[in-house]
């Protein structure tokens, strides 16, 4: 069953150099209780996409079309009001920026029991109580001292727990994670990313998960989305984009990846640059960095081809190529 | 544990406050020894008795006979005791005088700063929110003009209308409070709208500019993520975060405001401290002078520690250290 269904999702920014498209005809589905990963280099529009979802964008400088279906209802067509009953309570996120994140002048628990008091109409003892347990589920030792001490007496993985905490306080159905580990240490990433699998299991929360680390995506991820310059160019479940993949970008980034019994001495990198937004070349994106683009390539956007059950790939080639 | 460095923290400012107050009192004393004219001639008027004996026997009863560290120190006694000496013009105490003149200059500032305070917040974050919208664009030519616009100016401008073309209020004066509240109120009127609004345009555009700041902070979009209602995040995120460095551009405004108020107070006759120290300089009033400096320079060093402080509770992140 779908929890969210993204539809035709396209998002437009302004900036210096004009509106230039950051999501470009998304569709995505996420299923209840799935970890959905969404991959891509910096600016592919993996965030942006988020950040639609949770219409987190400028008002004044963005705009979005499409549909965003939670529990059926378009979360676009909603007044801030609604959505405002939505956000932190049923959709809740955490950010990549932990160090950032928190409010710098308010205690962590008053920061956890903002959500549920506000959401469940919770009394302040009661989400207390609450917010002490949270910091418990999250692996926070001593909760009870913890939870009036401010975000500066922190570490960044400690803030990190408290994010999700705020963002669990209301047992939301979804959680959107953007680069949840990111800013930590590789030893403090494993234990957030067990976390984030415990909470999956215990509440049956389905995640979006937002990397550009695809050894995290393969960890964590049934599903995973590619994307590049706004566009989804390849989709399916993690085996068939790990095992299969297609699409000349997904195997471009798996080949870059280091492998630990192989001894190389330069590490693959695929040729070129990513275009800015805003000389965004016509046709396939990824054209000029393909090393088996031809002529119609560059005429018009290849559609999303279902080359396998659940497998999509944009790309006229298709096929195995080697 | 917070508390018990709190409290040390406090004490050592104190010190060093006590060892800032030490220095500006040796400058102030010898800066009026440094200005010209001389006192003893001030004291015997233009036509009064030269002769060697009368300058000496005055020099002696004014303490000038002696030498300069032992005036200093006389003086410095003196002042520990909240003695500031006597006014050369009338004799009359210069510590009375001066506490008097304070209270006046300080019921103008403060009343100015609060009528500044209650609308610059709320304009300063409605205009740094919604930047670029017509009230923001409004708020921006409101407050660049009454920053250009020197105060005398303002004034003289108040005075023109609100008095004479439409005589609802007296152009100038003081009465104190104690004496008829009524009048105290309508002279203060027109001074303290003129002081307004140049603090007016100074913070609104400090909110307005921090508030941009904060506005786009990653923990604002925490806020904003957790489904909090607007007027929360407002309040909670944006007002709370911006108040550390509002209370500094306040206190400083406020201090500086103390001596720096001079030209309103002229041009409304609102005798304040300002108003008296011009009086005083033009009297080569030694004693009248170096008082009103030092109570000035007491007050602001006292305004920055009680802002220190503050700065300490309002903010975890501040380390004692």
């Amino acid at each position: 069953m779908n929890i969210l269904e993204i539809k035709n999702l396209t998002t437009k920014l302004s900036s210096d150099r004009g509106i230039v498209t950051a999501v470009d005809n998304v569709n995505l589905e996420l299923r209840k209780g799935e970890i959905l990963g969404l991959v891509g280099e910096s600016g592919c529009g993996k965030s942006m996409t988020a950040m639609s979802v949770m219409r987190l964008l400028p008002k004044n400088q963005s705009q979005i079309e499409g549909e965003i279906l939670f529990d059926g209802k378009d979360m676009l067509k909603m007044s801030e009001k609604q959505v405002n009953e939505i956000r932190g309570n049923k959709i809740a996120m955490i950010f990549q920026d932990v160090m950032t994140s928190l409010n710098p002048l308010m205690t962590i628990g008053q920061q956890i029991m903002e959500p549920m008091m506000v959401h469940k109409n919770m009394g302040k003892s009661q989400a207390r109580k609450e917010a002490i347990e949270l910091l418990e589920a999250v692996g926070i030792p001593m909760p009870e001292k913890r939870v009036d001490e401010y975000p500066n007496s922190l570490s960044g993985g400690m803030r990190q727990r408290v994010m999700i905490a705020i963002a669990l306080s209301c047992t939301p159905e979804i959680l959107i994670a953007d680069e949840p580990t990111t800013a930590l240490d590789v030893t403090i990433q494993a234990q957030i990313l067990e976390l984030m699998k415990k909470i999956r299991e215990k509440y049956g929360t389905s995640i979006i998960m937002i990397s550009h680390d695809l050894g995290v995506i393969s960890e964590m991820c049934d599903r995973a989305a590619v994307m590049y310059c706004g566009n989804i160019v390849e989709q399916g479940t993690i085996d068939q984009i790990f095992e299969n993949p297609t699409h000349p970008y997904t195997r471009g980034l798996l080949k870059s990846i280091p492998v630990l019994d192989k001894k190389v001495d330069e590490l693959y990198s695929i040729p070129g640059i990513v275009p800015p937004l805003y000389d965004l070349p016509s046709g396939c994106k990824f054209a000029d960095r393909c090393l088996r683009s031809c002529n119609d390539c560059t005429e018009k956007l290849p559609e999303l081809r279902e080359i396998e059950e659940g497998h999509l790939v944009r790309c006229i080639g298709g096929e195995k190529v080697e | 544990m917070r508390f018990t460095s709190t409290l040390k923290y406090i004490c050592r400012r104190l010190l060093m406050s006590i060892a800032v107050l030490f220095i500006v009192t040796v400058m102030i004393f010898v800066i009026v020894r440094l200005s010209p004219g001389d006192p003893v001639q001030s004291r015997i008027g233009p036509y009064g008795d030269y002769s060697a004996e009368n300058v000496a026997r005055i020099e002696a009863e004014m303490g000038l006979d002696k030498p300069l560290p032992v005036q200093y120190g006389i003086w410095l006694k003196d002042c520990l005791k909240g003695n500031l000496g006597v006014s050369l013009r009338n004799g009359a105490s210069v510590t009375e005088i001066v506490m008097e003149k304070l209270a006046v200059s300080v019921e103008l500032i403060i009343v100015s700063i609060i009528f500044a305070v209650i609308i610059s917040i709320p304009l300063g974050i409605i205009s740094g929110i919604k930047s670029g919208s017509p009230i923001d664009q409004i708020a921006s030519v409101f407050s660049t003009g009454f920053l250009a616009m020197p105060s005398f100016c303002t004034g003289l401008l108040l005075i023109v209308v609100l008095s004479v073309k439409l005589n609802i209020l007296p152009a100038n004066g003081y009465v104190s409070f104690a004496e008829n509240p009524m009048m105290n109120i309508q002279f203060l009127f027109m001074p303290a709208l003129t002081l307004g609004l140049y603090l007016i345009a100074v913070l609104t555009r400090f909110v307005r500019s921090e508030t941009m700041e904060v506005a786009t902070s990653n923990y604002v979009r925490t806020a904003r993520a957790k489904g909090l209602p607007s007027s929360m995040v407002n309040k909670r995120y944006i007002l709370k975060n911006i108040t550390t460095t509002l209370v500094t551009v306040v206190g400083i405004e406020f201090a500086t405001l103390l001596g720096g108020t001079v030209i309103v107070e002229q041009l409304f006759g609102w005798s304040g401290l300002g108003w008296y120290i011009c009086q005083s300089v033009a009297n080569r009033d030694y004693p009248a002078v170096q008082g009103s400096v030092l109570v000035i320079a007491v007050a602001f060093v006292l305004i920055n520690l009680l802002m220190d402080i503050l700065y300490v509770i309002l903010d975890p992140r501040i380390e004692l250290e």
